[in-house]
């Protein structure tokens, strides 16, 4: 008899057979040796050495059937795990609502969890573009009042010179330039680097080289470039011909030496092209406009590094009168880049997403708990019936890995889903938020959980199910058994964790309320601007005042145009600029005593064409100072400044000020206006000035332009009479200042949607959790219920017994939560403005939307339970 | 003409081949692979034991016990479909392996 596949193996038999086949061999052919007229104890002998050593060849026989047997224990292995996978999706098919709610669950902690560690990648923990990022520090001067400033070309050629804890210490600068060929014209960012700055940062350039110490003397930059990977591709395609090519800037030629890549930008921003910076000693030491980045000496502590350069800067400050009482500090450059509140607010995120996801868990955890409990009887029943417990425990396993990967798989289209949405939403204000893509290995991990997951989840139910035994399974009622315990303390954890969140949500929403209803001193509405670059090369800056108010004049004349103006900072571009101004009748005698203040020079139209309210006296008049050259220069301080300087605004107006130092330049006040916003919503700004820009003719300034209804017609019209107004001046960008207020919004909004994206999750999955605990448990007092029911109690009696059990879980959860919650706000703090973290508006909005919900999840439940026929479940078993 | 010694893992192939003609028993197919290759391959006639064991572990082959023309107890042999389509695969990639191994000593012979 042949072996059917699966039928029992039996090796003596097997053995018997074998033994017995060889010698039918041998027989035959001793047969036909015999025939062939030999002995027959001959012929034995022959077919026997023909043959070979027959033990040996059972050996053999034995080997392959010994590694048969192993290929048929695999398929069997995989045949039992084909039926469990194929028993446990019967089984899920079966309790939709239970698959449903747990999948759903899982696969939204999953994909939350995914979608937030692949943007938090992204941004705060993908290292620097650069060659030991860590050893990169910012080197900044620091004002008398103690305030961030950049370097003055002397100063950093001090340092580089000098610091010898550090491997070398470069500049960065930038400015608006025109690019006039090839291609059209346009305009461009020309930045300004130190030779060594490529080599020093470790960035590894498309083609060419850097800028050579000889093409960087001082004071005499050397006319190279290099270009920038998008400026490459836009204007020479991307070819290697380009290097030796020549790119006409404010028509100079410039020699393409190099091409670096665009993933420098995270440094220098939108820069187009990079010259020699020529930085030179004989520069006026009180002109500060470098970045400086130095690399530390490897193995130096960033302490050592710090203290060499106060050292250096103290000297500095005592030795040259334009530094005195200035100081200098290190700043990693990452946090530099990317700014603490974005790494502090990636760190919350990450936070945030680890608690959802445990609270997803939590849930589905919970959710086989309580299928496992009401499944005890099933399990008693097969273990009954001689199912072994491996098998059982294998199955419910089977089960949870089912639940896991389907949730996985869920979990990682949803965050395919919610990673470009991150993106679009925090566009071009938070670094490097653009290259986020779904991670790789986040998708791995986020599959790695759901194996964790199912050992989790498997796990537990098969402990419940351990301890059941048959016995009790016949008797088992709710209350107070460990399954039902630990089903409440997971609600608990749940309500916990969602008051976290909610918390963290509220304060957040307040505080962007806050920023949002900041104002700002200005009008946005009806506004645009636009960005004009009148660089040194076309234009003397003799000749800039006369420029600016001829491209004013020819805007003026648009159609629908009400008023314009200009000034130097760009609304929430970041840019600030900053002196120092003291009265004139109270003169200090240390310039480290006069008052910080921040200023920009403005075109008399600015006022009116921005809407900056007049306090007191009036604003510039056209050409005013120009009447009386050797008098003092018209002024325009904010209310702030007043306020600091003058106990009245009405005192200040005619009152003469000092500009930088007891020697500096002295300045009459025509007028005093509200104070301004226009660097950053969440910082208070600084006592400002205006001065005109007829007489301090800044290169790059923004127009500002009131009009009636904004068109394209109207935009066009704009460009069309800048153009015109000034020969060779590449028509501008015009955009909506609302744009530009919205731009200061972007991280605080992004914040606050995330994280309350998580919040309503979170409080999904938190009533998800209490709604089915309570349905859960009242489904398992039926019969109590029907009992009390039958002997006439209440029906609203039995809903506020279990509506009270609720009360009292939620109240502990609520309690646990609200103490994380006020431990966990310190983290928020540095996001905050204008509300503390102890808001209470936030705290109660939070704690009501929980309990309501919480209320709501309890009582429903509880409302069917007393619509119970009590025949019914008293006949239900 | 030399006798060879059989290349390792082709004596499953043989067999498989040496049943396509019908049911053989043990004898039969160590005869019929020496009369088939012109008595050049050498078959120690116990390996053909260990190889009818790791084809039917395949199930590429089945046995049952019959009567020989001998008039003898003996286990017939005979393919299982699987066991057909193995020996047409088993086949080709075997001609292509003959092939591409010709080839080589070829270029060899040429190149010196």
């Amino acid at each position: 008899m042949s072996r059917l596949p699966g039928t029992p193996r039996d090796p003596a038999g097997e053995d018997a057979e074998l033994w017995e086949e060889m010698e039918a061999h041998l027989a035959h052919r001793v047969d036909d040796l015999v025939a062939g007229g030999m002995a027959p104890a001959e012929a034995r002998r022959t077919a026997e050495a023909e043959f070979g050593d027959r033990a040996r060849i059972r050996r053999e026989v034995a080997r392959v059937r010994a590694a048969g047997h192993r290929r048929g224990r695999v398929r069997e292995a995989l045949d039992a795990l084909r039926q469990d996978l194929s028993f446990a999706a019967r089984q899920l098919r079966r309790a939709p609502a239970f698959t449903a709610t747990a999948v759903t669950t899982l696969a939204l902690g999953i994909g939350a969890a995914v979608a937030i560690v692949s943007v938090v990648r992204a941004v705060v923990l993908e290292p620097l573009p650069f060659h030991e990022p860590e050893r990169l520090v910012v080197m900044e001067m620091v004002t008398p009042a103690g305030a961030d400033f950049s370097v003055s070309e002397p100063a950093f050629l001090e340092w580089r010179e000098q610091l010898e804890r550090y491997d070398g210490v470069t500049a960065f600068s930038g400015r608006g330039a025109t690019l006039r060929a090839p291609g059209e014209p346009a305009s461009v960012i020309r930045g300004y680097a130190s030779a060594g700055f490529f080599p020093l940062l470790g960035v590894n350039l498309l083609a060419g080289r850097g800028f050579l110490p000889e093409e960087d003397l001082p004071g005499s930059a050397a006319a190279v470039a290099v270009l920038s990977e998008s400026l490459w591709r836009a204007r020479f395609g991307g070819s290697p011909e380009a290097l030796g090519k020549t790119v006409d800037l404010d028509g100079f030629a410039f020699r393409v030496v190099g091409v670096y890549p665009d993933e420098l930008s995270v440094l220098v921003g939108e820069t187009d092209l990079i010259t020699p910076l020529g930085a030179s000693p004989a520069m006026d030491r009180g002109e500060h406009y470098l970045d400086v980045v130095g690399r530390m000496a490897g193995g130096v502590a960033p302490g050592l590094a710090r203290e060499e350069l106060q050292e250096l800067a103290a000297w500095q400050s005592r030795t040259f009168e334009a530094d005195r009482g200035w100081s200098a500090r290190i700043t990693p450059l990452e946090e530099d880049l990317i700014g603490t509140a974005t790494i502090r607010a990636g760190w919350i995120l990450l936070a945030a997403a680890g608690l959802l996801l445990l609270m997803a868990c939590v849930n589905v955890s919970n959710l086989l708990l309580a299928r496992a409990t009401t499944r005890a009887r099933e399990m008693g029943l097969r273990a009954a019936l001689g199912a072994g417990t491996g098998r059982i425990l294998r199955q419910l396993f089977t089960e949870a890995a089912v639940l896991a990967l389907a949730a996985g798989g869920t979990g990682a289209v949803l965050a395919a889903l919610a990673v470009p949405a991150i993106r679009s939403l925090g566009a071009g204000r938070i670094p490097r938020l653009s290259d986020a893509a779904v991670d790789p290995s986040a998708l791995g991990a986020a599959l790695g959980l759901a194996a964790l997951a199912t050992l989790l989840f498997g796990w537990v139910p098969a402990l419940v199910v351990r301890r059941t035994r048959l016995v009790e399974t016949g008797g088992a009622r709710g209350g107070g058994s460990p399954g039902t315990r630990i089903r409440r303390a997971l609600v608990m954890a749940q309500i916990a964790v969602s008051v976290v969140l909610l918390v963290g949500t509220g304060l957040l929403f307040r505080s962007f309320l806050h920023l949002s209803g900041v104002g700002v001193g200005f009008e946005t509405e009806g506004r645009l601007a636009a960005s004009l670059s009148m660089p040194d090369q076309s234009w003397h800056w003799t000749e800039r005042g006369a420029l600016l108010a001829g491209i004013e004049a020819a805007v003026a004349a648009v159609p629908g145009v009400e008023a314009v103006g200009a000034t130097a900072v760009d609304p929430f571009s970041g840019l600030a600029l900053a002196n120092f101004v003291a009265r004139n009748d109270r003169v200090p005698e240390d310039a480290a005593l006069f008052t910080p203040i921040g200023w920009r020079p403005v075109t008399p139209g600015f006022f009116r064409a921005a809407g900056v309210e007049v306090v007191a006296g009036e604003t510039f008049r056209d050409m005013d100072w120009s009447h009386d050259p050797q008098g003092p220069s018209p002024v325009v301080i904010d209310r702030r400044l007043s306020e600091i300087l003058f106990d009245d605004p009405a005192e200040a107006v005619g009152a003469i000020l000092v500009w930088g130092d007891p020697q500096g330049s002295r300045l009459r006040v025509t007028g005093v206006v509200e104070a301004v916003r226009d660097v950053s919503l969440s910082e208070d700004p600084s006592p400002l000035m205006y001065r005109l820009h007829q007489e301090i003719p800044w290169a790059a300034m923004t127009l500002v332009v009131h009009t009636r209804v904004a068109s394209p017609a109207l935009v066009q019209g704009i460009r069309e009479a800048v153009t015109a107004a000034a020969a060779g001046m590449p028509a501008p960008e015009v955009a909506p200042l609302d744009a530009s207020l919205d731009r200061a919004l972007t991280q605080p909004r992004f914040n606050l949607l995330v994280l309350g994206s998580f919040a309503v999750l979170g409080l999904l999955l938190a009533v998800v959790g209490l709604y089915g605990l309570t349905a859960f448990e009242v489904r398992q007092r039926f019969r109590e219920i029907g009992i009390r029911l039958s002997l006439g109690a209440r029906p609203e009696a039995i809903r506020g017994m279990i509506v009270r059990e609720r009360v009292k879980l939620t109240a502990v959860g609520i309690a646990l939560g609200a103490g994380l919650a006020w431990a966990g706000s310190r983290l928020l703090e540095s996001l905050l403005h204008g509300v503390t973290r102890a808001d209470p508006l936030a705290w109660a909005a939070a704690l009501t939307v929980l309990a309501v919900t919480a209320g709501l999840a309890a009582w429903l439940p509880a409302r069917r339970a007393t619509r119970v026929d009590p025949r019914e479940v008293l006949n239900a078993d | 003409m030399t006798r060879m010694d059989l290349l390792q893992g082709t004596l499953d192939l043989l067999v498989l081949r040496t049943l396509a003609g019908g049911p053989k028993h043990g004898y039969q197919i160590a005869r019929a692979i020496k009369a088939l290759s012109s008595e050049v391959l050498q078959v120690e006639e116990g390996a053909l034991y260990p190889a009818l064991h790791r084809l039917r572990e395949k199930r590429w082959i089945q046995g049952d016990w019959g009567i020989s023309e001998n008039n003898r107890r003996a286990k017939f042999y005979e393919l299982t479909p699987a066991g057909r389509e193995a020996l047409r695969s088993e086949a080709e990639s075997w001609a292509r392996y003959v092939q591409a191994v010709g080839q080589v000593l070829e270029a060899r012979e040429e190149a010196s």
